[in-house]
C-alpha cells in the first residue's frame, strides 16, 4: 500500500523533481509534494502546512542546499533534508552533512532515495517521540514538584494539627487528673469532717464523766481531811471511778467500731444501726436544740456494710444539722422512721429546717454541690451517701420537700 | 445573820451531788440549793434569791449564758461562778460580769477559794 508523505522539493528543473517523485513511488511512497525554486518560495512553503521532508538539489540559481538547510533550521523545524546532486566535490558533500543534511544522493543513484527517505522519516519519528517523551518527563517532573510542594504543605498542616491535638489531649488529661484529685480531696475532707464530727461527740461524751471522776477523787481527799474517811466511802468512790472509766472506754470502742472499714457484707439490724448512729450525735444535737425522734420497726434487716449504712445516716443527719445552723432555726426536730414496704426496707429522715430550695432538690446529690457559704461543707457528703446506697447496697436515695422541711428516703 | 445561800445549777446529776456534798463539807454554813437545768435554775433563783450562783454553761434547754444574764438583770449584785467544758465564749462571760470561771474537770480547791472569797465579801457587806 502506498505510503503518503508530505514532501518539499527544492529543484529548479521540473523534470528532475518528477524523476525524484517517480523514484519514491517505486519505493512505495506516494508523495504529496510541492516544488520550490527560490529562497522566498521555500520560506513561504515552510510557513505553510506541515512538511515531513525536504529533498533539495545541491545548487540552484541564486540558491543552494546549504541555504535551504539554514532556512529550515532557522525556523526550528526538525524536517530531514536530503540533498540530491550531480557530481560535486567531497568537500562540499562533507560541508553539507556537517551543516545538517541527512543524506547525500548522487543523481543516477536514485535507488537510494526511497530507503534514505524511509530511514530519515523513521529517525524523525523517533526523534519526535523522544522529544515528546522528554517533554512528558519535564511535565511530569513539574507536576511532581507541585505535588511535592502540596504534600509538604499538607504535612506541615498535619504536623501542626497533630501538635495542637497532642497539646489539647495533654490538657484534657491534666484537667481530668486535677478533677480526680479534687474529687479525692473532697472525699477525704468529707471523711475527715465526718470523723471530726464523731471526735467532737467523743470529746463531749468524755467531758462530763471525766469531770465527775475528778470531783470524786477530790472528794476522797476531802473525806480523808475531814476525818470521815471509811472503807465504805473508799469502796463507793472506787466503784464510781471504775464505772466511769468503763464508760469512757466504751465510747472509744463505739468510735472504733463506727470508723472501721467494711471488709465484707453482713446482715444487720436497721433499728440498731440507726439507733447507734443517732445516739452518737444525740447529745451534740441536743446542745444545739435539735431533738431527734425515732420510730423504727423491729426486725428489719439489711445485707450490706453496717458502718457504711451508719455513715449514710450520719451524713444525712449532719446535712439537717447544717440546715438548722444556716437557717438559725431554734427547736429543730428530726424524725427518723423505718418500715418495710413491698419487700424493701425504707428509712426516712425528716427535718423541720425549712426544706431544700426549689432547683436544688435534684442537685443536692451532685458532687461538689453545696449551698453552704465558702469553706463550710464540701458538698460531697450526700454524693457519697447516694453512691453507697446505690452502688454498694443496690438501693435508692432520694430527697424531697415535705411539710416543714426536707425528707430523705433510703430504700434498700 | 441570815446565812449566805448558794444555787448550784448542773445538768449532770452525779457531778451535782458531788458538788453539793463537797461544798457541804467545806462550807457547812452555806445554804445550798440545786437545779438540774436552766429553767429550773431561773425558777429557783426567783424563789430563793441566792447571793451566789454556781452554774454549768453548756446545758440543754435554757442556755447557761442566757440564764446568767437574766439573773444578773434581776439582781445585779448576784455573784456568778461559771463551770464550763469549753474554753471559748470567755468574752461572753466578761460581758455578763461573772466573778470567776473554771474549765472542767473542775479544780475543786480553786472553786472553794472563789466561793470563800464571795462569802467573805458578802459577809463584810452585810456588816
Amino acid at each position: 500500500m502506498a505510503r503518503a508523505v508530505r514532501l518539499l522539493i527544492v529543484e529548479d528543473v521540473e523534470d528532475h523533481a518528477l524523476l525524484i517523485v517517480r523514484e519514491l513511488q517505486k519505493s512505495g511512497f506516494e508523495p504529496d509534494y510541492e516544488r520550490v525554486e527560490t529562497r522566498e518560495e521555500l520560506v513561504a512553503a515552510l510557513d505553510g502546512p506541515h512538511w515531513e521532508a525536504v529533498i533539495s538539489d545541491f545548487s540552484l540559481p541564486g540558491f543552494n542546499a546549504l541555504d535551504a538547510l539554514q532556512i529550515v533550521q532557522s525556523k526550528g523545524l526538525d524536517i530531514p533534508v536530503i540533498i540530491v546532486s550531480g557530481v560535486i566535490s567531497e568537500e562540499s558533500a562533507v560541508d553539507a552533512m556537517r551543516a545538517g543534511a541527512k543524506d547525500f544522493i548522487l543523481k543516477g543513484k536514485y535507488s537510494r532515495l526511497g530507503p534514505a527517505l524511509d530511514r530519515e522519516l523513521r529517525d524523525a519519528a523517533t526523534r519526535r517521540e523522544r522529544r515528546g517523551a522528554a517533554d512528558d518527563l519535564v511535565r511530569a517532573h513539574e507536576e511532581l514538584k507541585i505535588q511535592r510542594a502540596e504534600l509538604e504543605t499538607q504535612h506541615r498542616e498535619l504536623l501542626e494539627t497533630y501538635n495542637r491535638l497532642a497539646k489539647e489531649t495533654a490538657e484534657r488529661v491534666r484537667a481530668v487528673e486535677e478533677l480526680r484529685q479534687k474529687e479525692q480531696l473532697m472525699v477525704h475532707q468529707t471523711r475527715m469532717a465526718a470523723i471530726g464530727e464523731v471526735l467532737n461527740n467523743i470529746a463531749h461524751h468524755w467531758r462530763q464523766p471525766l469531770n465527775v471522776l475528778a470531783l470524786s477523787l477530790q472528794d476522797l481527799e476531802l473525806e480523808f481531811e475531814a476525818g470521815t474517811f471509811s472503807r465504805e466511802i473508799l469502796d463507793s468512790h472506787v466503784a464510781t471511778g471504775l464505772e466511769i472509766i468503763h464508760k469512757l472506754s466504751r465510747v472509744i470502742d463505739d468510735f472504733m467500731e463506727f470508723s472501721a472499714v467494711c471488709k465484707e457484707k453482713s446482715r444487720f439490724s436497721v433499728e440498731q444501726a440507726v439507733a447507734k448512729t443517732v445516739s452518737l450525735v444525740a447529745d451534740n444535737f441536743a446542745r444545739r436544740h435539735i431533738a431527734i425522734e425515732t420510730r423504727l420497726s423491729e426486725g428489719l434487716e439489711i445485707v450490706g456494710c453496717e458502718n457504711d449504712f451508719r455513715q449514710v445516716v450520719l451524713y444525712i443527719l449532719m446535712n439537717a444539722r447544717d440546715a438548722f445552723d444556716e437557717r438559725r432555726k431554734s427547736e429543730g426536730r428530726i424524725e427518723v422512721q423505718s418500715w418495710s414496704e413491698e419487700g424493701k426496707t425504707v428509712v426516712t429522715i425528716r427535718d423541720n429546717a425549712g426544706g431544700i430550695k426549689g432547683e436544688s432538690v435534684e442537685k443536692i446529690f451532685a458532687p461538689f454541690y453545696t449551698t453552704k457559704p465558702e469553706g463550710k461543707g464540701t458538698g460531697v457528703g450526700l454524693f457519697i451517701a447516694k453512691n453507697v446506697v446505690e452502688k454498694d447496697m443496690g438501693g435508692r436515695l432520694t430527697a424531697r420537700n415535705a411539710d416543714e422541711g426536707a425528707e430523705f428516703r433510703i430504700e434498700v | 445573820m441570815r446565812p449566805v445561800s448558794l444555787l448550784v445549777v448542773e445538768d449532770d446529776a452525779q457531778a451535782l451531788n458531788l458538788l453539793r456534798k463537797m461544798i457541804g463539807v467545806k462550807l457547812p454554813d452555806l445554804v445550798v440549793h440545786c437545779a438540774e437545768d436552766g429553767n429550773a435554775g431561773i425558777k429557783l433563783f426567783h424563789e430563793m434569791l441566792p447571793e451566789i450562783v454556781l452554774t454549768d454553761i453548756n446545758m440543754p434547754g435554757l442556755d447557761g449564758v442566757r440564764m446568767a444574764e437574766e439573773m444578773k438583770a434581776l439582781r445585779p449584785g448576784t455573784r456568778i461562778i461559771v463551770l464550763t467544758g469549753y474554753s471559748d465564749r470567755i468574752a461572753a462571760f466578761d460581758a455578763i460580769g461573772i466573778t470567776a470561771y473554771f474549765t472542767k474537770p473542775t479544780p475543786f480547791s480553786q472553786l472553794l477559794l472563789a466561793l470563800e472569797g464571795c462569802v467573805a465579801e458578802i459577809r463584810s457587806q452585810k456588816d
